[in-house]
């Protein structure tokens, strides 16, 4: 994917969230967005998912750019999927059933064909024993694997994940991680907000660090996590990295 | 048995002995008939009948206590044996009477009609036509005689004078079947919007009621209201709460009610 | 004390026609209410402060005073001057009018215990403003609002008996009449009891069957 972003800020109320940032990536597999709570990744993975606008700036992703009509932004989200780290699910559908409504409502596929795809991808995942369970009944980690395969099922061309697993324990954290993984293999490209930083080292061809609304460091992931140049950069891997 | 139980049944038989001698007169009658029964300016009860039965209670020698209970819960009160009297303007009918037992009569008075404005019936013998509509009280005698009589016209029935009267006002209802006293009064508070025919279509007399039985209790009364008379008192009493009455009354050439 | 039922007895039909009128009159009402509770709840979103507030003072009004006030106001001083006479269409709109407040409430507290999330999740995934309401919000408020709901029905129901005061005669009317005409002293009471049970009960059965079917973690 082509990232660029051209001097967007986003203010909430009296506080600067995003302080005047540009980037430009040329062709980047797996963005990986990490820091201390509070820095913006979040505020600016949802910029570039169209699911927040900035205060001023542009957004341009795979040279498509973002404008500030909801229609058109509408048709932007259709093609791409997001998770966020927690209650992504509808409650009151089935497993099967979160995954279909988009797919018949939103891109139109007829029920039958829709029902048939989300089982296959169920079924692909190990979760087609969970195909009619209410999220409620689903751990965590299960419950995360449906949104993502939801966030896929229509096959879109980026994937957005902020904090996926954060809500999660370790045994479920793995469970999912596994799986973004094999998204990547598939060849899909993604934008992933972690703590987990061996995670991210592992996943991301190019890592953004950020801390109080601004980037920080930029650059490859061996690059950002071997030799940080900034010393918040540095304090933080040194002291995340321990455990 | 121990300390508690025999506590409850000492206090058990000083109640049961209580009730058993009790000296009290307890009179019941609904607070919101004026003039006869009323609330004063002090919340205490005042009117003719509390005048009655403060004189009645001196007669027997025995302390007041007035009940304050809605007209239609007087008689089932009177069965449980909750009061000794009901002393609240309440007329003598036969269907009363298998139920209470009443005292002679101590006031003579009759229904009549506040007719509505809107309306265009002049008197009781209109009345029972499909089309019509009247509003009574809910248990008064105005109601027995709807029912019993209007079976062609509408008959609404409410709890509260005050509503009814609002049915004739509004034009909702033709008239309001109700006592002489209250009618006119009616009618002088809406004089634009009701008038009154007041020559009594069914004579009523209102009687004090006892519990079915006690015949020791009505022998009493009886004898106060015949001493009450002679002495002039309900003469007293109509001169001080309804005078302005008595003299329409006199003007009309209808008898007074005492 | 209860030694009256044979003249009771002999009023069956007209405390089943009392009966009947409860019946029809709560059930008129049930579905008047749910359209102005429906109405007055997207009104409070509105998001023009003069909709919005004047759907508040509405409510708080009619949660603020007595129901008995609300009906004799209504009938004899707001319809009168308007010019509507038939007790019974006062009797329902008045019961409507009371009811739709409360259950106007219960449909913006379903609304909005929907998390935040869950519109951001139908956002996320594309559906429009109007699929989302059809898809996600609504059926998981229709879910929130059906016991409270049921209550409410059942408080309609109680609620009618104050409609005697204006001379509607509903059950309680008519059970009164009886008390008064055969003077009885509570006999006629009783089968007022469970003229009402019978009403009651199956709804707050059904209410509590349909809390469990649509228990899940939100």
């Amino acid at each position: 994917m082509k990232l660029k972003i051209d001097k967007i800020v986003k203010v909430f109320g009296d506080q600067e969230a995003i302080a005047p940032l540009s980037l430009d990536l040329g062709d980047v597999k797996t963005l990986s967005l990490i820091g201390p709570s509070g820095s913006g990744k979040s505020t600016l993975l949802r910029m570039l998912a169209g699911l927040q606008l900035p205060t001023s700036g542009t957004i341009a992703i795979n040279d498509y750019l973002l404008s500030p009509d909801e229609d058109t932004l509408r048709a932007y989200r259709r093609t791409i999927g997001v998770v966020f780290q927690s209650w992504n699910l509808f409650p009151h559908l089935t497993a099967l059933e979160n995954i279909v409504l988009p797919l018949h409502r939103v891109h139109g596929i007829p029920l039958e064909e829709a029902e048939q795809r989300s089982l296959e991808l169920l079924q692909r995942f190990q979760l087609a024993e969970h195909a009619h369970k209410k999220p409620s009944e689903l751990s965590g980690g299960q419950a995360q694997r449906v949104a993502l395969m939801r966030a896929v099922a229509h096959h879109p061309q980026l994937l957005f994940l902020d904090e996926p697993t954060s809500a999660l324990d370790p045994l479920m954290t793995a469970e999912v991680l596994d799986l973004v993984m094999e998204l990547k293999q598939e060849g899909r490209n993604l934008v992933i907000v972690t703590h987990h930083l061996t995670f991210a080292r592992k996943i991301a061809d190019h890592v953004l660090f950020m801390a109080d609304g601004k980037v920080l460091e930029s650059g490859s992931a061996d690059l950002v996590f071997g030799n940080p140049k900034t010393a918040l950069a540095q304090l933080y891997m040194s002291k995340t990295m321990n455990y | 048995m121990g300390y508690f139980g025999l506590m409850i049944r000492i206090l058990g038989l000083f109640v049961f002995y209580h009730f058993l001698f009790s000296e009290e007169l307890v009179v019941g009658m609904e607070l919101s008939y004026p003039p006869f029964e009323m609330v004063g300016t002090n919340g205490k009860p005042r009117g003719i009948s509390v005048s009655i039965a403060e004189s009645l209670s001196e007669y027997l020698g025995r302390p007041l206590q007035i009940e304050n209970i809605p007209f239609v819960g007087l008689v089932p009160s009177l069965k449980t044996n909750k009061l000794d009297c009901a002393l609240s303007s309440m007329t003598i009918t036969p269907q009363r009477a298998q139920a209470v037992s009443f005292s002679l009569p101590y006031l003579q008075t009759g229904l009549c009609l506040l007719i509505s404005v809107h309306s265009n019936l002049q008197n009781i013998a209109q009345a029972n036509e499909p089309g019509r509509c009247f509003v009574v009280k809910s248990g008064t005698s105005g109601e027995i005689y709807a029912k019993g009589n209007l079976t062609l016209a509408k008959v609404l029935i409410l709890d509260n004078e005050s509503s009814c009267v609002l049915e004739v006002v509004q034009g909702k209802a033709d008239a309001f079947i109700y006592d002489q006293l209250s009618v006119m009064t009616n009618w002088k508070r809406n004089p634009t919007t009701t008038r009154a025919n007041l020559g009594p279509f069914q004579k009523e007399a209102w009687g004090i009621a006892v519990r079915k039985g006690n015949q020791v209790l009505v022998n009493q009364i009886n004898a106060f209201i015949e001493t009450f008379r002679k002495e002039g008192g309900f003469e007293r009493l109509g001169d001080t709460y309804l005078s302005e009455q008595k003299a329409a009354f006199k003007e009309q050439g209808i008898p007074f009610v005492f | 004390m209860f030694s009256n039922w044979q003249a009771v007895l002999e009023y069956r039909s007209l405390l089943l026609h009392g009966f009947v009128t409860t019946v029809w009159i709560s059930v008129a009402s049930l579905i008047l209410s749910l359209l102005i509770g429906i109405v007055v709840a997207l009104l409070r979103r509105s998001p023009y402060k003069v909709i919005s507030g004047s759907a508040r003072f509405y409510v708080e009004f009619i949660r603020g005073t007595p129901l008995l006030v609300q009906i004799l106001l209504f009938f004899y001083v707001i319809a009168y001057a308007i010019g509507i006479d038939n007790r019974y269409i006062v009797g329902i709109l008045v019961l409507s009018l009371f009811s739709g407040a409360y259950i106007a409430e219960m449909i913006r507290a379903g609304i909005e215990s929907i998390r935040s999330t869950q519109i951001e999740s139908a956002r996320a995934i594309g559906l429009t403003k109007l699929q989302a309401y059809r898809y996600v919000i609504f059926p998981q408020a229709l879910r929130q609002i059906t016991p409270p709901l049921a209550g409410q029905f059942a408080s309609i129901i109680k609620d009618s008996s104050l409609l005697s005061i204006i001379g509607i005669a509903e059950l309680t009317n008519t059970a009164q009449q009886i008390n008064s005409a055969t003077y009885s002293t509570m006999e006629s009471y009783v089968p007022l009891a469970v003229g009402y049970l019978i009403l009651t009960l199956p709804i707050s059965l059904l209410s509590r069957l349909l809390e469990k079917r649509f228990q899940y973690e939100t």
